[in-house]
C-alpha cells in the first residue's frame, strides 16, 4: 500500500477526477442521443468531444500530480521523523545512564516512538525503566485513549504501539478490544494483549489477565489460527493462558485445537498428562491437534500407548498420519512393527508419514526401510520404503558410516 | 584486520541492520568504555575487517544482503578460531544459533538483550 495517511485529501481528489470523468461523459452521452433523434448539430457534438477528452486529460494530471507529490512529501515526512526518532533514541539512552534529566510535560510522538523502539530491544531492568518512562510520560494512558476511540487507523496504531510497549497496565485495555465489533481491532487487541500478558510478572495477576483474555476470545469467537498465535505469543505466560482457556466452561473446538497445538509448539511438558485425555476426544481435529502435540512433545505416558495403536487404524486418513508420526514414542520393537505395518495403508499420505518416521528412528528405522524395500508384502508399502531410502541417502550413509 | 586484545578496552565491530539496536549497542559497549565501530551489512562489514583493527565482531544473523553465518564462515576461515565473535539472534532462530555455534562462534545474545549482560558476554569472550 502506497498511502498510508491522507485519507480524507485522497477520497476528494478521487472524487473530483471522477467528476471531471463522469459529468462530460453525461454531457456526451446526453448529446448523443440528441444527435440520434435529430435535435442536435455534428458541429456542436465536436467541441464536446474535445471537452470530454480535456477532462479526462485534467483527471489523469490531478491523479498523477497527487500520487507524486504524496510519495514526495511522505518520503520527506518520514526521513524526518526518521531523523527525529533516532536523536530522541540516543537522548533517551542518555536518559537511562543518567547522563542528563528527562525531558518534562507531554512528549511528542517521535519521542513516544523512540522509548517504543528501546523497548523493543531491551530487555532486563534497562526495559522496565523504559516502560516506567513511558508510563509517566503519560504516554501509556494517551496510547490507550487513542486504542479505545477515534478512526480504525489510529486506533490500530495505537493498538501496535501498545503491543509493542508490552505494558502491563495496558493489559485490560486491551482484553477490552478483543471484544470490538471490528474484526481488525479485535484481532490486534488479541495479539498485543497476549504480549503483554508475557510481560506481567506476578503470578496472581498474569492468571487473572489470562483469564479476562481467554473469556474475551471465547466471546468473541475469534478462530483456531488466531488463538493458536496468541498463545505462542503469550510466551511464559503460555502456560497461564492454555489453562485458562482448557478449563473454560465448554470451550469451542477451535480454542481446544489451539491450546493443544499451542501445548506442542511451546513444547509445554507441564500439560503431557493434560494433553492425553484428548487423545479420545469425540472430534477428529481434536484427536489430531492431541496426536500432533504428543509427537513435538516426545512425551507419551504408558497408559496411552494403546490409544495411540488404535489411531493407527482409524477410519480418519489425518487421524492416521499423526498417529503415524506419534508411534515412534512407542517402545522400538512395536513402533518398528507398527510402522512397518502402516507403509501399506491405503493413504500415500499415511504411506509416506510412516517411512519419514522411521527414516527419524535412525539405523534401526532405515534397517527396518531396507527390509520393507525388499520383503513387504504390498507392493505400495516397497515402493514408499524404496522411495524414503533414496530420499534420504544422507541420513543413509551416516547410519552406516557413523 | 584481526588483533590480540591486550587490556579493559576493544576495539569491536559491530554488523547489525536495525538502527535502534545499532545504536543501543554502540552506547552500551562505548559506555564500558570499548571503542565501536558499526556496519550496517555483510558487505560493508567485510570493508570495515579488512581496513580497521579489531579485537572482536558482535554479529547479527539476518543482515539485509546475506545470511551473517556466510559472513561468520570467512571469518573463521581467514582469521582462525582465536578471534572471538558473538552472535546477535532473534528470540525465535534456535537453529541458527545452533548452526552459528557450530561454525565457531563464541557465543550468542538474543534480541531483546539486557545490556548489562552483553556486556559481560563481550567480557567472557575478549578473556578467552
Amino acid at each position: 500500500m502506497w498511502r498510508r495517511y491522507g485519507d480524507v485529501a485522497f477520497a476528494a481528489v478521487f472524487a473530483v477526477a471522477i467528476s471531471l470523468e463522469a459529468i462530460p461523459l453525461g454531457y456526451l452521452t446526453w448529446t448523443l442521443a440528441g444527435e440520434v433523434f435529430g435535435r442536435s448539430g455534428g458541429a456542436r457534438l465536436g467541441s464536446i468531444l474535445l471537452g470530454v477528452v480535456g477532462s479526462t486529460a485534467a483527471a489523469l494530471v490531478l491523479l498523477s500530480t497527487y500520487v507524486l507529490a504524496y510519495q514526495q512529501v511522505s518520503s520527506r515526512h518520514e526521513r524526518v521523523q526518521g531523523e527525529r526518532r533516532q536523536a530522541w533514541v540516543t537522548r533517551w539512552l542518555r536518559v537511562l545512564a543518567g547522563a542528563e534529566p528527562g525531558p518534562s510535560g507531554t512528549l511528542e510522538r517521535e519521542a513516544v516512538e523512540a522509548l517504543l523502539a528501546l523497548r523493543e530491544t531491551m530487555r532486563g531492568s534497562e526495559s522496565s525503566r523504559v516502560a516506567e518512562l513511558l508510563e509517566r510520560h503519560g504516554a501509556v494512558v494517551r496510547l490507550e485513549r487513542s486504542a479505545e476511540h477515534g478512526r480504525l487507523g489510529g486506533r490500530l496504531d495505537a493498538i501496535v504501539a501498545l503491543s509493542n510497549a508490552r505494558i502491563p497496565s495496558a493489559l485490560l485495555t486491551l482484553v477490552n478490544g478483543v471484544g470490538d465489533s471490528n474484526q481488525r481491532i479485535s484481532v490486534a487487541s488479541a495479539r498485543g494483549a497476549a504480549r503483554t500478558l508475557a510481560r506481567v510478572e506476578d503470578l496472581f495477576d498474569r492468571d487473572r489477565g489470562a483469564a479476562a483474555l481467554a473469556r474475551a476470545m471465547e466471546a468473541q469467537e475469534l478462530p483456531y489460527g488466531i488463538v493458536e498465535e496468541v498463545v505462542v505469543l503469550a510466551e511464559d505466560a503460555a502456560t497461564s493462558l492454555i489453562d485458562a482457556l482448557l478449563l473454560h466452561d465448554r470451550p469451542r473446538v477451535p480454542t481446544v485445537r489451539a491450546a493443544i497445538d499451542g501445548i506442542g509448539r511451546l513444547k509445554l511438558l507441564i500439560f503431557a498428562e493434560e494433553i492425553v485425555r484428548f487423545l479420545i476426544d469425540p472430534d477428529d481435529e481434536v484427536r489430531a491437534a492431541a496426536l500432533r502435540a504428543v509427537s513435538r512433545l516426545g512425551f507419551l505416558p504408558e497408559s496411552s500407548h494403546g490409544v495411540v495403536i488404535s489411531a493407527l487404524t482409524d477410519d480418519v486418513d489425518f487421524i492416521r498420519i499423526h498417529a503415524t508420526a506419534a508411534a515412534r514414542l512407542l517402545p522400538r520393537p512395536q513402533a518398528l512393527a507398527f510402522l512397518n505395518e502402516r507403509l501399506g495403508d491405503s493413504s500415500w499420505w499415511v504411506r509416506r508419514a510412516a517411512a519419514d518416521t522411521l527414516v527419524s528412528l535412525g539405523p534401526a528405522g532405515l534397517a527396518q526401510l531396507g527390509r520393507a524395500a525388499r520383503e513387504h508384502p504390498d507392493r505400495f508399502a516397497r515402493d514408499m520404503a524404496e522411495q524414503a531410502l533414496r530420499d534420504d541417502v544422507p541420513n543413509l550413509v551416516k547410519a552406516v558410516v557413523g | 584486520m584481526i588483533r590480540a586484545w591486550k587490556g579493559d578496552m576493544a576495539a569491536i565491530l559491530a554488523i547489525e541492520d536495525d538502527w535502534t539496536v545499532r545504536t543501543v549497542l554502540e552506547h552500551t559497549l562505548t559506555s564500558a568504555g570499548h571503542d565501536v565501530d558499526v556496519a550496517h551489512g555483510i558487505s560493508d562489514g567485510r570493508r570495515s575487517l579488512a581496513k580497521g583493527h579489531y579485537d572482536m565482531v558482535l554479529l547479527d544473523l539476518n543482515l539485509p544482503d546475506g545470511n551473517g553465518l556466510d559472513l561468520l564462515r570467512d571469518i573463521r576461515r581467514d582469521h582462525g578460531t582465536g578471534f572471538p565473535v558473538l552472535v546477535l539472534s532473534g528470540l525465535r532462530q534456535e537453529e541458527a544459533v545452533v548452526r552459528g555455534l557450530e561454525l565457531g562462534a563464541d557465543d550468542y545474545v538474543t534480541k531483546p538483550f539486557s545490556p548489562p549482560e552483553l556486556l559481560a558476554r563481550v567480557r567472557r569472550c575478549l578473556g578467552r
